[in-house]
């Protein structure tokens, strides 16, 4: 209906103009202790640190991340069937951690132990996670306080060319996981969880190197807290890595992951967490969290 | 409608027909929860809007309140205030973000919502034309709708938690024909109304109808029929608002006159 008159139109504005708005906004949990404390946090974290040695390192086609390297050379004769490493020496070998930085920004020690054996055009890496440690320390009422990560269990990386498959192996007391046991001692009692890191059979994670300036990543994982939360976590599109930039990043400079939550209590719940454009730049559904960083 | 809505005001501007009935009074208590629906895309007061209240916030009838009427109609001029106020509540996981009053919700995140509408509204009623049962007239008033959304957001896999709320007060004029018909000896009364205008390519319409019956002469019953469509394309107003709101409804009470 256009009644036309410019009186309705100045009777319309003037009370528009008598309609009065207020209102306020509040945000929290976007800093990045809390961000590094959630499960989205976790998860990703955990997995920067789980896939910190890259199979294209190990093949030789790029280096170690800086810090890492063979601390024992063993054992002298090797058994039969295993071949000699370019880089490594020979299988199996240790690697310690020396003043490397976890993602969550703690200091990582500990070792990984890393066995391969070459059959056909496949090597297949078994890394296993020995008592690898990324412990953070932060100010508690003016006293430093610890939280530490412990990462125990095995996954086997098989590459073929310049591409690599990960899985872990279904054996032992707990099959077809590494445990993340997170050891809080800046609340008291300290708290004590043991995440399960699990990799989908279905889609594994797969990376490929054929491009250095794109080294990508994709597939599925998992991160279970028992009987609380369930993660399933998509990497799409793929994380990428550029090993021809220097300095080198260790971290993704491009790609998503899209985590689903089911957790006990409070239902179903999903985020993203991308990665770049810049190193170790992360944002969690659009908050910003430096990985490796303070 | 600029023909007829002119004839109308020529017509309130003739001499009453006849005499008509003298004055009574009206005081009523209604039960009024219409549907809403719509979406805001803009700024208001500096702060970004982005959001559907249907689609996004899952919004659905809540709680609401009994309303109340005053009422005044003489012969040739009525005068009504209407007072109700109703409760919409939602929860739901963004598919994609959101924006409310500049607090940006992002997709994922599970966001529990409430808006209360309380609704003013006075009406001024010329009958222009008046006949036995029946009269034409034309409605000058003002309904002013206040809005108090509030928004909590959490997402458990970032436990980002984030809050949003909003009080705002939309005052729409209420021009346009109205209507009344009487029957039964004055025990049936009807009325109607039609309340719209359009500014640039903004538009405004408010629709109504009432059925009163009294049983006995100073107390009865209504039921009434509500809706409300405003739109507000992209670029029609300041703050580049692109806006929809849509709320219509039924309703009940009971109406005392003396």
């Amino acid at each position: 209906m256009n009644t036309g008159p410019g009186w309705c139109a100045l009777l319309v504005l003037a009370l528009v103009g008598c309609g009065g708005n207020s209102g306020s906004t509040s945000v929290s949990g976007t800093d990045a202790a809390s961000l590094r404390n959630s499960p989205a946090g976790v998860s990703t974290l955990a997995f920067m640190d789980l896939e910190l040695i890259r199979p294209d390192a190990l093949s030789g086609a790029s280096g170690l991340p800086a810090g890492v390297g063979p601390v024992v050379q063993s054992p002298a004769a090797r058994p039969a069937g295993l071949a000699a490493h370019a880089s490594l020496g020979s299988s199996p070998v240790t690697l310690g951690f020396t003043n490397v930085t976890g993602a969550n920004g703690g200091v990582m020690s500990g070792t990984i132990t890393l066995a391969w054996a070459t059959v056909g055009a496949t090597t297949t890496y078994t890394e296993t996670f020995n008592d690898l440690t990324v412990t953070m320390t932060v100010q508690v009422n003016g006293q430093p306080a610890t939280r530490t990560w412990v990462y125990a269990g095995t996954q086997v990386i098989a590459v073929t060319g310049t591409t690599a498959v990960f899985s872990i192996p279904p054996a032992g007391p707990d099959p077809g996981s590494i445990t993340a046991t997170l050891t809080d001692n800046t609340v008291a009692p300290p708290v004590v969880k043991t995440w399960k890191f699990g990799i989908s059979s279905q889609a594994p994670l797969t990376m490929d190197w054929t491009i250095p300036a794109a080294v990508s990543l994709a597939g599925e994982f998992s991160f279970t807290l028992p009987g609380v939360d369930l993660i399933t976590v998509d990497i799409l599109p793929p994380l990428t890595w550029n090993t021809t930039t220097q300095p080198v990043c260790s971290y993704p400079l491009s790609g998503t992951l899209t985590l689903d939550l089911v957790n006990a209590a409070a239902g179903a719940s999903s985020a993203s967490v991308t990665f770049g454009p810049s190193c170790g730049h992360a944002a969690f559904d659009g908050a910003s969290l430096t990985l490796g960083g303070n | 409608m600029r023909f007829p809505l002119a004839s109308l005001f020529l017509l309130c501007a003739l001499p009453a027909f006849g005499q008509g009935a003298p004055g009574r009074w009206f005081l009523d208590l209604h039960w009024f929860q219409p549907s809403l629906s719509g979406h805001y895309q803009g700024t208001s007061g500096g702060n970004a809007f982005d959001v559907d209240l249907v689609n996004d916030l899952g919004l659905a009838k809540g709680s609401t309140s009994l309303g109340f009427g005053v009422e005044y109609q003489g012969p040739r001029f009525g005068l009504t205030y209407s007072r109700d106020a109703q409760d919409y509540r939602g929860s739901e996981v963004m598919t994609r973000d959101i924006v409310i009053n500049g607090q940006t919700f992002a997709a994922n995140t599970l966001v529990n919502s409430s808006v209360k509408a309380v609704n003013n509204t006075l009406n001024w009623t010329i009958r222009c034309l008046r006949r036995p049962g029946f009269w034409l007239g034309l409605d000058l008033g003002v309904r002013a709708t206040e809005y108090h959304v509030d928004a909590t957001g959490f997402n458990a896999l970032t436990e980002v938690y984030a809050t949003a709320n909003y009080k705002g007060t939309l005052p729409m004029p209420q021009v346009g024909p109205a209507l009344g018909f009487n029957a039964l000896q004055d025990r049936l009364l009807i009325r109607g109304f039609y309340h719209g205008f359009a500014y640039e390519r903004a538009s405004y319409g408010h629709a109504g109808a009432d059925l009163r019956y009294f049983p006995v002469a100073w107390l009865g019953v209504m039921a009434f029929v509500d809706s409300e469509r405003s739109r507000v394309p992209q670029g029609a107003l300041k703050g580049n608002w692109d806006a929809t709101l849509d709320r219509s409804g039924a309703g009940l009470g009971l109406v005392a006159r003396f």
